[in-house]
């Protein structure tokens, strides 16, 4: 590793290790320290659950296209550091919605409650499904054949889209019937997980020479998040409801990405800054999407006009508390890749 | 026994009696209030009226709440209540976004209800079964309801617009009342079919 990487990963340690005990006393303790309020009943810690298992699913989707596209002839290594990436993503979205909870010791009645039906048990199950999929990959796949790889990759693609629509069906109780209901909410969230993971896949694939099908791929992807977004937001117009700030921010975002793929594209641009730019991007407007799918529905009243126009206006602003989780999530993404590549499965 | 709450707002006067007999009945922590009743108002300037609304849980017939419990806590009784059982809870907060009747509170912290003092002996006694991170709802008054009385709200309405009854029995006072009333659900149109009924 560089010095530069060594930096990183010091800093992340010693972030993930401070934060870590905090997550770990509030954990035990049960958290007060939040700004959550029975309206706002899920915050920034779900909003960033959703961003990171929108990443690590994504992502997972991407890597198991690519293995049935091109087999074994894509460098092993990125995959696996792909899988290590993804790991961390969903690994730290676990750990923020195990935070959220007011009994976190009890998160193993999921498992024994046996509700199937129920979108967070779908979840629970399928992110640990994911993290065993992707340890499996890291630590057993390096010398697998192709047909292995393909198994696990259909595997993969199967458990991940559940994932991803699970994380629709757990909210889908806050839109409303009609022309007031937003239609393009799954396919924003379907969207949105693909097109981050493809952009998590260029920023670790740079240099390979398929990084440029993928900045095209990324081009076509965030086309398809500008118009789900753009569709939603005529559904919002056509039902008279409110089109918020975080929908105009997510489209904005959407736009730029796509107007600067496309000018790479005409341009013959395959990496650089510009194509780590739309990366970012990308990975800022999912994360704008999910606030807006998480914490913006919230702000809607549940019981209709005139019976809630009297209702007090209340705002959501995350406390340090819950930033300071963030803080441990992030950590946690710099940690757990280095930590695979120190430990020598990514040598 | 199917539980059935018929609730005439023409006899609502807005006197929060059923709301304070239900924190009376049931203890409530500081911040939780099982039944709300919502103010509204209707017509045009100036020909306004403010009006009320109780908004108990409705005790579904096919409760999205419980639909959606990854525990199993909430259930729903044989006489059709829905309960959730705070040893069981994880407080994932899951059933508070599918319920559409905001009849859910999360009990962030049980606090005395005066600042600086100790919880007082009735606080403590009524707590009891309260448990901090749990989701907590209006239980329909089950224990009353299985000794034969009523729900403390229906029984301390002051102009008797609260009616409680079997649905099951068509010749019950409830039963006969919906017929006779035209009384309807509120948001029918969810399809979480409710067992509180409204006559506007």
């Amino acid at each position: 590793m560089s010095t530069l990487d060594w930096i990183i990963f010091i800093v992340a340690a010693v972030v993930f290790v401070i934060t870590g005990l905090s997550i770990l006393y509030n954990m035990i303790k049960g958290h007060h320290k939040t700004r959550l309020t029975d309206k706002f009943v899920w915050g920034l810690n779900i909003q960033i659950f959703y961003a990171l298992s929108s990443f690590g699913t994504g992502l997972m989707v991407v890597m198991s296209a690519i293995i049935l596209i091109v087999g074994n002839e894509f460098p092993f290594k990125i995959l696996q550091a792909g899988n290590s990436i993804a790991l961390a993503c969903i690994l730290a979205g676990v750990i923020q919605m195990g935070i959220d909870l007011g009994k976190p010791a009890r998160a193993i009645k999921v498992l024994l409650g046996g509700k199937f039906n129920s979108p967070l048990t779908i979840d629970f199950i399928a992110l640990t499904v994911l993290m065993i999929l992707s340890i499996i990959f890291i630590v057993g796949m390096g010398a697998a054949s192709l047909a292995a790889m393909k198994v696990w990759a259909y595997l993969t693609i199967l458990i991940s889209v559940l994932c991803m629509s699970t994380h629709t069906l757990l909210v889908a109780s806050r839109f409303e019937s009609g022309f007031r209901s937003n239609s393009f909410f799954s396919a924003e969230t379907l969207v949105c997980s693909i097109w981050s993971g493809m952009a998590i896949m260029i920023l670790l694939s740079s240099g390979n020479p398929l990084t440029g099908v993928f900045v095209q791929l990324l081009l076509v992807l965030s086309a398809a998040g500008l118009i789900t977004g753009f569709s939603s937001v005529i559904v919002s117009k056509l039902g008279k409801s409110e089109i918020h700030t975080h929908k105009k921010v997510f489209i904005l975002l959407s736009a730029i990405t796509f107007i600067i793929l496309v000018i790479g594209d005409l341009a013959g641009i395959k990496q650089g800054g510009l194509v780590v730019l739309a990366c970012l991007l990308t990975l800022a407007a999912v994360i704008v999407e999910k606030a807006s799918s998480v914490i913006v529905i919230q702000q809607r009243p549940v019981i209709p006009a005139p019976f809630s126009n009297l209702d007090p206006k209340e705002r959501y602003v995350p406390s340090m508390t819950e930033i300071g989780y963030l803080l441990f999530s992030i950590a946690m993404i710099a940690v757990i890749p280095y930590g695979v590549f120190l430990i020598g499965f990514g040598a | 026994m199917k539980f059935g709450m018929l609730i005439d707002l023409r006899k609502c006067v807005g006197c929060f009696a059923c709301t304070i007999a239900c924190k009376a009945e049931k203890g409530t922590p500081t911040g939780i209030n099982y039944n709300k009743v919502k103010k509204y108002e209707v017509g045009t300037y100036p020909s306004v009226k403010l009006k009320h609304i109780p908004m108990p849980c409705m005790h579904c017939d096919n409760p999205s709440c419980m639909e959606v419990c990854p525990t199993g806590a909430t259930q729903k009784h044989e006489t059709g209540v829905v309960t959730v059982d705070a040893n069981e809870c994880i407080g994932c907060k899951a059933c508070m976004i599918a319920c559409p009747y905001e009849s859910r509170q999360f009990l962030w912290e049980i606090k005395p209800y005066y600042e600086g003092q100790e919880r007082t002996p009735f606080e403590v006694y009524k707590q009891k079964d309260f448990q901090e991170g749990t989701v907590v709802k209006c239980n329909g008054c089950l224990e009353r309801i299985q000794e034969g009385l009523e729900p403390s709200c229906v029984q301390t309405c002051i102009t008797g617009a609260r009616i409680f009854g079997d649905l099951d029995d068509p010749n019950s006072e409830i039963s006969r009342l919906i017929a006779s009333s035209g009384a309807v659900p509120f948001q029918p149109e969810l399809g979480t079919e409710p067992s509180v009924y409204y006559i506007f």
